[in-house]
């Protein structure tokens, strides 16, 4: 593949130069929670705890059914922002005060909705580094996530054209 | 020619007593030997808050080698939009190898093998600071996971229940830090009659 046709592969309004602090974007794609990816990540990250794919043990709980993983929510919440602030990233860098609140089940529907807080250049001159507020909610309203990310994205001066 | 006479080799003609078992009620069907389950002993797993000792650390079992199938199972599934852990040739024009593998399952993963050290006896995952990805990781590379006790404390309103915190990193095979996290987790107590004892 040539360099040239690296930008017709992604999104044109999501490179560093298109990030403005208090910007507040909602990500149109929602998707209801399956045992699909609930149980399947939990089980291939090796995640023991059986209380994420025992339906029976968790009779018992308060909860009453299984919970889902908190770590597979947390990265369907930034898989649902990904399309709006990494399609052009050359490298997730990392995240912070994330937080989990309330309990997440098989069936609810994630929407998740984003912040830009802070935007900077990087030591690359072909790229800069956006810091991101992430916010995860349930159909009920509900708000179940929250996190900041920062991510190393594509200068359009740089790539918008390869 | 011996004859074996195993149970599933058995004809299955559809007798009157296959018929039968067919037609079974529940309280009729065979039940598991009170015996055995009396004699059986639960093979517990995993620690309790009594156990997180400030400073002690922990090395989390198995490893786990990731392929790229799972990466794009991963991917594809969270809806992760960057072609580069998706796409070869993106990932090899923007200077990778190979397609790296999301860093999200990375997390995930070293999480996941920490799970049965730290919080198998846990009940609420509460939240994640300072998550960072040191480098990339590629399909084919193995992750190991170690952890170390950075905070504990009784919870002021859950009885019976304290508040634990682990620094886990996540390492390729080459001893290489790939990631880090501060995670904590509620964590039952073993014994919770004696937690006014179970002090730090």
């Amino acid at each position: 593949m040539k360099l040239s046709e690296l930008s017709g592969l992604t999104g044109q309004d999501n490179y560093f130069e298109d990030f403005v602090v208090g910007d507040v974007m909602k990500h149109v794609r929602s998707k209801t929670l399956e045992p699909l990816e609930q149980v399947m990540i939990t089980n291939l990250v090796m995640n023991t705890a059986s209380g994420h794919f025992d339906e029976e043990v968790m009779k018992s709980h308060p909860a009453g059914k299984r919970l889902s993983f908190g770590g597979v929510n947390i990265a369907m919440f930034i898989g649902m922002a990904s399309q709006d602030t990494a399609e052009n990233a050359i490298a997730e860098l990392g995240m912070d005060r994330i937080r989990l609140q309330g309990p997440v089940f098989h069936g609810d529907t994630l929407t998740a909705y984003t912040e830009v807080l802070e935007i900077k250049p990087s030591e690359r001159e072909d790229a800069g580094i956006v810091r991101f507020k992430h916010y995860g909610t349930k159909q009920d309203g509900s708000i179940v996530f929250e996190g900041e990310r920062t991510v190393l994205i594509k200068r359009r001066s740089h790539w918008g054209t390869r | 020619m011996h004859h074996v006479h195993v149970g599933f080799l058995r004809p299955l003609a559809p007798t009157d007593d296959f018929a039968h078992s067919l037609s079974t009620s529940h309280d009729k069907q065979r039940k598991m030997s009170q015996d055995i389950i009396a004699r059986a002993k639960p093979r517990e797993k995993g620690h309790w808050y009594e156990d997180f000792k400030l400073g002690r650390e922990f090395v989390h079992h198995w490893g786990r080698t990731i392929s790229q199938a799972e990466n794009a199972l991963f991917t594809t599934l969270t809806l992760h939009f960057n072609p580069q852990y998706t796409n070869v040739e993106v990932a090899r024009a923007m200077g990778h190898p190979d397609t790296p593998v999301n860093p999200l399952m990375v997390f995930n993963t070293v999480f996941g093998l920490s799970v049965q050290d730290l919080s198998e006896h846990g009940t609420a995952f509460l939240g994640v600071n300072e998550l960072s990805f040191a480098q990339p990781f590629y399909p084919g590379d193995t992750v190991f996971a170690r952890s170390t006790v950075i905070e504990r404390r009784l919870s002021s309103s859950k009885q019976g229940m304290g508040i634990v915190g682990w620094h886990t990193k996540g390492f390729n095979q080459r001893g290489e830090l790939v990631c880090e996290f501060k995670r904590s987790n509620l964590v039952f107590l073993r014994d919770p009659g004696a937690a006014k004892e179970a002090t730090r």
